[in-house]
């Protein structure tokens, strides 16, 4: 028997989460985070798709560049309001096993709170596996750079986490 | 363990959640026929299936291995042993003439020019200017690689045949050397 499949899938269901996730963080709009991946997927799969192997980074920088362009459209028309993201937490991009879980509900929010230029190298190193290098050349910046934004990343987010929890009413004693 | 590599940690535990249905099926619609070009083979279901063909095959080719190699070794030692052992006796090499030495135009040492062109029936003098033609066979896109920089680059392979045609008029003899070739070429990409 001779299956076959569209190597595009498999590709995708591993990596589809994570450039989401990144799209979510580049995009205005967390409702844009889909098409932004879409469209930097399908571009780059159609130039490159066919050698069966394409490079997350590639994906990861189409998407950054998409978003810029996008944003800048977004700004000369000057219809949206700035919604932010209060509608749809980090959280729901990731499994809903962790909604009960009150500590990391606290991190992710912590990671939303973090700069921009912060979490996007935060989210590139820990969720889509990039080393420093591939971020370094993802999102134009110098390896030095890179390293030490994620270094103050980690502190923010160990001195802010706790805090929250602590601010927050202990539903469980008593 | 530091507090940041903790906090690493336990920010790797969390895992994103994977693409929608809904979401996959609109990247399928809108890749087309790109989302088609290339195809995974996958494993057959049937695990003893594949084992019992490995096994059935292994016992085929592991006698035919093992005459190969039999026949290998006795056509070997019987060219390594010579027939007649006084061929290699130090006194044919020790009465060659000086002129089989001494010729440098000549392509193969020990024989003069003139004795190749007796031997060969090929003149070695008269010969035409050589022509040369390249020809190009194939091109082959090999995909992206990076550069060193780290910039993607797509790469071209281009397989050419060099032609090389000697002609010597006086005997209407033509003597045609082919060559392959191949070219690399990166052509560097702008993603936009």
């Amino acid at each position: 028997m001779n299956l076959t499949e569209p190597i595009w899938k498999t590709w995708f269901a591993k990596h589809g989460g994570k450039l989401l996730l990144f799209a979510r963080q580049q995009a205005r709009y967390p409702d844009d985070a889909e098409d932004l991946v879409q469209e930097a997927f399908v571009r780059i799969w159609r130039l490159y798709g066919h050698t069966g192997e394409v490079s997350p980074g590639l994906v990861y920088r189409a998407i950054r560049r998409l978003a810029i362009d996008w944003a800048r459209s977004l700004d000369r028309r000057k219809i949206r309001e700035d919604k932010v993201s209060l509608d749809s937490p980090l959280s729901s991009s990731f499994d809903r096993s962790l909604e009960k879980d009150e500590r990391k509900q606290a991190l992710l929010r912590a990671v939303e709170k973090l700069p921009k230029e912060q979490g996007e190298v935060l989210t590139l190193k820990i969720w889509s596996d990039l080393t420093f290098d591939e971020i370094a050349r993802t999102l134009d910046l110098s390896l030095n750079t890179v390293a030490s934004r994620y270094r103050y990343a980690l502190q923010k987010l160990k001195d802010s986490v706790p805090r929250e929890i602590e601010g927050k009413p202990q539903t469980h004693t008593l | 363990m530091n507090e940041l590599e903790e906090i690493e940690k336990e920010l790797t535990g969390l895992t994103p959640r994977s693409p929608s249905k809904d979401f996959s099926s609109r990247v399928e619609n809108a890749l087309g026929e790109a989302g088609s070009v290339a195809m995974k083979h996958l494993p057959d279901p049937n695990p003893t299936h594949d084992r019992s063909q490995l096994s059935s095959s292994i016992r085929f080719w592991i006698p035919l291995g093992i005459a190969a190699i039999l026949v290998f070794f006795l056509s070997i030692s019987s060219f390594l042993e010579p027939e007649d052992s006084s061929i290699f006796s130090s006194t044919d090499f020790a009465v060659q003439p000086l002129s089989m030495v001494g010729d440098e135009d000549s392509p193969l040492h020990g024989v003069t020019s003139s004795e190749l062109e007796d031997l060969s029936g090929v003149p070695v003098e008269g010969w035409l200017d050589p022509k040369t033609q390249e020809r190009l066979i194939r091109k082959i896109d090999e995909g992206i690689v990076d550069r060193a920089t780290g910039l993607p680059a797509r790469q071209y392979r281009y397989h050419f045949i060099d032609e090389t045609l000697w002609t010597h008029p006086a005997t209407e003899t033509r003597v045609l050397s082919t060559t392959p070739r191949q070219e690399v070429y990166l052509i560097d990409l702008e993603l936009y």
